[in-house]
């Protein structure tokens, strides 16, 4: 690891950047991992939001940000933050914008948008090497309309739209999209995943990305109260716990090569994090789903096989 | 909710309620929420709280608070609310039979997949939520909803926001949310600063010393930090302050 201004907890900033009273639920893994992030990224910043539970942290009079705020269409965050960026730096070559007022543009998006309607969007802008930061809050579902499953929401996981039913005792199906693996065949100079519960590692990552010019982009595992069925006091141990358990590898790439943060040196088994979550229930109760259990663990065994330690 | 004995045409936003049933008394004062827009003489106020509200009452309507948090808490160890507004709704309307609303909870909760332990703590709240209010009827109330343009107009004398004063949520009270309040104990904290790195909200902040400090303000009783501090520093108490 290069030169980092973080080494313990005693580090982090303490610059607010994001003030008390939004709406978001008590506990939001996201409004946690937003606070963090933007400590580490500095002032200024123009965030580019859309559509999602994020959205009503700013809603009409009110802001908890002490930076700049832009709302697209849900398909289209990163196109927006193209077209920002292009003015800023046209602004600033004619002259009429100081560059000290620069700002840095940053799409925040849900794992919906990110890994759904808004793919296309964010495939465009790495293509082009668009200089902006892309944040995606992923709490495995579309949480702002009611926790409807997305192609992020993990196999075995009760949604509004993937209910356990005597067809499908499971709950989803269908297998969690590797968003990690799709930025990163992109080639950008900068991908991670992060936890609120790792927050060193978090901020070192984004100090990182801040010497590279181009897509910069983020996955953060943003646990949900609401929508996983925990207590808001459990969201950090949740995101641990995700951690712990291999089920959530932190890693980085640049310019598309690996490399694994942390390795837990005993991974604790992913019952562990299923059993304590409302949407993995049916996996447990009235009788337990071994077969499913045993396929999430058979996963992530395989995943971290192939880790190089 | 509409309710009438004829079929009922209408869709849309109610502007004019005759029952207005509001879950926490600081939304009273919330300018974005304004739930005392519209009332007209001679409507129903009802709030969840354990204190009476002061509130300047633009209308004469018929104010009743209860503490039905406290009553969610001791059937289900919870603050759910929904079976125990539902009944307090019920009951004030005087059109529901408390035979109905044990029907209709029972019947709604099993649908979502509720325990059957958990539908009858629900049931037990309803009940008592319905008992320990008078019903109200409006019904032979020449009630004629207007259906002119709605004023908009600022409850209480806050004012509106400064919209570009940047980190204005700070106005909104959302330590109204709290049912539990962290409290840190001065003599177990070690001034380490874990709870105020994972305090989702940036609602603790850290005195010269490196001590905890809580906005009480804002503070939503999520309790991360209580779950989170590593010395069982931060005590939960029932919340006073707010309820
Ligand atoms: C094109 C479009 N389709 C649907 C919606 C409705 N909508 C608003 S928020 C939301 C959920 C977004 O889910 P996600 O991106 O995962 O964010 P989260 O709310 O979970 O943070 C949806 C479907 C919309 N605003 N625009
Ligand atoms: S539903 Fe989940 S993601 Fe959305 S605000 Fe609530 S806790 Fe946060
Ligand atoms: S986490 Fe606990 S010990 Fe550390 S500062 Fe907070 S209250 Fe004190
Ligand atoms: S209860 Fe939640 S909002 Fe309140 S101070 Fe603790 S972590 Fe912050
Ligand atoms: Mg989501």
């Amino acid at each position: 690891m290069s030169i980092t201004k973080y080494r313990t907890l005693k580090d982090v900033p303490k610059e607010e950047f994001l003030v008390a009273g939004t709406p978001l639920c008590a506990g939001c893994g996201a409004l946690l991992v937003i606070r963090l992030f933007h400590k580490a990224l500095g002032g200024n910043v123009v965030w580019v939001n859309a559509a999602g539970c994020v959205t009503l942290m700013a809603t009409f009079p009110y802001t908890p940000l002490r930076s700049s705020w832009f709302y697209t269409a849900m398909p289209s965050a990163p196109a927006g933050a193209q077209g920002i960026r292009d003015a800023l730096d046209i602004l600033i070559k004619k002259g009429k914008l100081d560059p000290a007022e620069n700002l840095k543009v940053v799409v925040i998006t849900g794992d919906g948008a990110a890994s759904d309607i808004g793919l296309q969007s964010a495939s465009g802008a790495i293509h082009r090497g668009l200089d902006f930061f892309y944040l995606c809050v992923d709490n495995e579902a579309y949480g702002n309309t009611g926790f409807q499953a997305s192609s992020l929401s993990p196999i075995g996981s009760g949604t509004a739209t993937t209910k356990p039913t005597h067809l499908y005792p499971a709950g989803n199906v269908l297998p969690k999209k590797d968003l990690f693996e799709i930025w990163r065949s992109h080639r950008p100079p900068y991908v991670a995943t992060i936890s609120p519960s790792h927050v060193v590692d978090m901020l070192r990552k984004v100090e990182k990305a801040l010497s590279f010019k181009g897509p910069k982009l983020f996955l953060a595992l943003c646990p949900c109260p609401t929508g996983w069925g925990i207590e808001p006091s459990e969201s950090v141990q949740l995101a641990r716990l995700a951690v712990e358990t291999g089920i959530w590898p932190l890693k980085e790439a640049v310019y598309g090569e690996v490399t694994h943060t942390h390795i837990p040196s005993k991974r604790r088994p992913v019952e562990d994090y299923l059993k304590v979550q409302r949407r993995f229930a049916h996996l447990f109760k009235p009788i337990k789903n071994e077969a499913v259990i045993a396929e999430i663990q058979k996963q992530v065994d395989e995943y971290w096989s192939k880790v190089e330690r | 909710m509409r309710l009438s004995d004829a079929p009922i045409l209408e869709r849309g936003h109610i502007f004019n309620p005759s029952y207005v049933l509001v879950t926490a008394p600081s939304l009273l004062f919330d300018p974005t929420v304004k739930p005392l827009e519209g009332m007209a003489d001679g409507s129903v106020l009802f709030v969840n709280s354990s204190k009476e509200v002061q509130i300047v009452q633009p209308k004469k309507v018929h104010t009743i608070y209860r503490d039905i948090t406290e009553l969610a808490l001791k059937h289900i160890g919870r603050d759910i609310l929904s079976a125990a507004m539902g009944a307090v709704a019920c009951k004030l309307s005087g059109l529901i039979s408390l035979q109905s609303l044990v029907d209709s909870v029972e019947e709604e909760l099993a649908e979502l997949g509720l325990a059957a332990d958990l539908i009858e703590k629900n049931v037990q709240l309803a009940k008592e939520c319905y008992s320990s209010v008078e019903s109200i009827s409006l019904r032979g109330l020449d009630y004629k909803p207007s259906h002119k343009v709605v004023e908009v107009q600022y409850m209480g004398e806050r004012g509106i926001p400064d919209l570009l004063s940047m980190g204005n949520t700070i106005l909104r009270k959302t330590g109204s949310w709290r049912v539990f309040t962290p409290i840190v104990d001065k003599n177990l904290c070690t001034a380490c600063g874990i709870c105020y790195i994972y305090c989702p909200e940036a609602c603790i902040s850290l005195d010269e010393q490196g001590y905890p400090v809580i906005n009480y303000n804002n503070c939503k009783g999520c309790l991360v930090c209580t779950v989170e501090c590593p010395r069982r520093a931060i005590k939960t108490e029932r919340e006073t302050i707010w309820s």
